[in-house]
């Protein structure tokens, strides 16, 4: 059925969209170690002026990070399952997380834009740099929400469209979420927006969230495959 | 042919359709065939995931804390002593105290002894005020000596792990309420017994992150 | 099930009252020397008391041994690391 098969796409959207911006970040040099709120005038200069590199590099994450778009898609159809009548945990789930995919392609299109002209003043490199990145790790609560209304919708669901344990993972991944804002605070150290507990935290955990979310769905996408068959025939037999 | 008494309309999406989204079609049974383990897991499974989960992130915070204590190992002693560690302690003894009343709680829900649970669930819910006006009271008093979130590597992780700690406090509180709502309807053990044992076990987890806290910030940094 | 507590839970709750006292009195010395040595001593009864939390007030002593286990293996493994941060001295 072709409405499955673009359901699993979608799912598949989920880890796919870790490769994709990983491998991007790697070509672009953001991976292994992204600058820092404590990088000189000159690193950061540096970065942006190997421009190919990083403009093909960018390119491919921001394509990357769109395919979060589709994994919202089917986390809604199935939290609609789970909801009945009034789904408004998947309303949250759909606006919050359209609100995330933006979040993710902005800050990196502006960092693209950093890199169409290296010879720009240093001054507005930095500049323009910091907002880039300072908008990347710091909107918690499009992220939050939307993992909250994932795992109440989970835990209140009564016919386990998805197994218990996914509910208890998005709370863990929203909290991991929270020292997030501490990026405006500090400049250097663990809670600088490279800090571990910020940049490397969020990103382990949201990848989590990708991975498993598109894993476990596909699971129950194939297991609610069969039966509709049958159904569905009967019913228009 | 007659059918369910839902009418599937592919067309329509599914919440539109005629019942409570109630679920008509055969559900995959045995997805999760129940594996007959001895021992119980109190509250439920996916629970212990987010408990484990959540004190792995204290325990790196906590961790990193005493690797960059070793580069300054009196600075920290001297930040510590700023701390009043009276009032640290005492919020030990009164979470411990809340974790025991929660115990106690479990057990008189068990048996169905209605108003001693309610009892003791109001007992841990002011232990939990009384923690949070202490918390208030450190919070103001160190603000107002100058020491900010921002004073230095040792108040960073003294502000932020006593700050996510009691946000786990609020979180915890209001699961406690939820409980003593429960109680207040007199629901049966066997109704309640795996969300009243998951806030149980969520309670004594925000206990055993204090005693982590308190130990390794107040006493271990002051040594 | 009678739902009484048991005695045992008491006993527990009493032990990890007085082991606070002893790490608070531990802590409040100012000692020059055996410094490690009283920071070593404050983790450990400190991971004993979350051991004990974890115990009987969580109720993993009726739990399936996984869990227990991991519960038991992951203070083993933070404890252990934060003693040596503490007490190894810096070189």
């Amino acid at each position: 059925m072709l409405t499955n098969r673009i359901l699993v796409l979608c799912a598949w959207a989920g880890p796919a969209t870790v490769v994709v911006a990983l491998t991007g970040w790697l070509i672009a040099g953001v991976l292994p170690i992204p600058l820092g709120s404590d990088s000189s005038v000159e690193a950061v200069v540096n970065f942006y002026s190997h421009d190919t590199r990083v403009l093909a590099g960018l390119v491919i994450s921001t394509l990357g990070v769109s395919l979060v778009f589709p994994l919202i898609a089917v986390i809604a159809v199935h939290m609609v399952r789970m909801e009945g009548r009034t789904p408004i945990l998947t309303f949250l789930q759909l606006i919050t997380g359209a609100a995330t995919g933006v979040c993710l392609l902005l800050p990196l299109l502006l960092m693209t834009t950093i890199a169409f002209r290296p010879d720009r003043s240093p001054e507005l490199t930095v500049t323009l740099n910091d907002i880039a990145w300072l908008l990347f790790i710091t909107p918690i609560a499009p992220f939050m929400i939307q993992n909250i209304a994932i795992g109440v919708a989970i835990l209140n669901d009564k016919h386990q469209t998805l197994p218990r344990w996914v509910g208890y993972v998005n709370f863990w991944i929203a909290f991991s979420f929270i020292p997030d804002p501490l990026a405006f605070f500090f400049h250097g150290g663990p809670f600088a927006w490279r800090g571990i507990f910020i940049f490397w935290l969020a990103l382990a955990t949201y990848a989590t969230f990708l991975i498993v979310m598109g894993l476990t769905l596909r699971r129950a996408i194939r297991e609610s495959a069969e039966p509709d068959l049958p159904a569905v025939a009967a019913a228009t037999a | 042919m007659t059918h369910p008494r839902v009418r599937i309309e592919p067309d329509l999406p599914e919440f539109l359709w005629g019942s409570d989204g109630i679920d008509d079609r055969p559900r995959p049974s045995s997805r999760r065939p129940a594996k007959t383990r001895p021992g119980h897991i109190p509250g439920e499974a996916g629970l212990w995931i987010f408990i484990l989960g959540d004190m792995t992130l204290f325990a790196a915070i906590l961790i990193v804390f005493l690797w960059e204590r070793r580069s300054d190992p009196a600075v920290f002693e001297e930040s510590a002593h700023q701390l009043i560690q009276p009032i640290g302690a005492v919020n030990t003894l009164v979470l411990l105290l809340s974790s025991y009343l929660v115990v106690c709680a479990v057990f008189a829900h068990r048996g169905g002894r209605y108003p001693q649970a309610r009892r003791l669930v109001a007992g841990a819910v002011g232990c939990a005020a009384v923690f949070a006006g202490l918390k208030a009271f450190e919070y103001y008093s160190a603000i107002s000596s100058g020491h900010t979130p921002s004073s230095g590597t040792f108040f960073t992780f003294y502000f932020v792990l006593t700050g996510l700690h009691l946000l786990h406090v609020i979180v915890g509180t209001a699961l406690l309420l939820v409980w003593q709502t429960m109680l207040k309807r007199r629901r049966s053990w066997t109704g309640s017994q795996k969300v009243a044992e998951g806030i149980a076990s969520y309670w004594h987890m925000v206990d055993l992150l204090w005693v982590a806290i308190f130990t390794l910030v107040y006493l271990v940094s002051a040594e | 099930m009678n739902g009484a507590v048991p005695r045992r839970v008491t006993v527990v709750f009493a032990g990890l009252v007085v082991a606070t006292c002893i790490t608070w009195w531990l802590g409040s010395r100012s000692s020059a020397t055996g410094v490690g040595l009283a920071a070593a001593l404050t983790v450990l009864i400190a991971s004993a008391k979350i051991y004990f939390i974890g115990r009987d007030f969580m109720e993993l002593r009726s739990a399936p041994s996984i869990l227990r286990t991991a519960f038991t293996v992951w203070v083993g493994v933070v404890a252990v690391a934060a003693i040596a941060l503490v007490a190894v001295p810096t070189f």
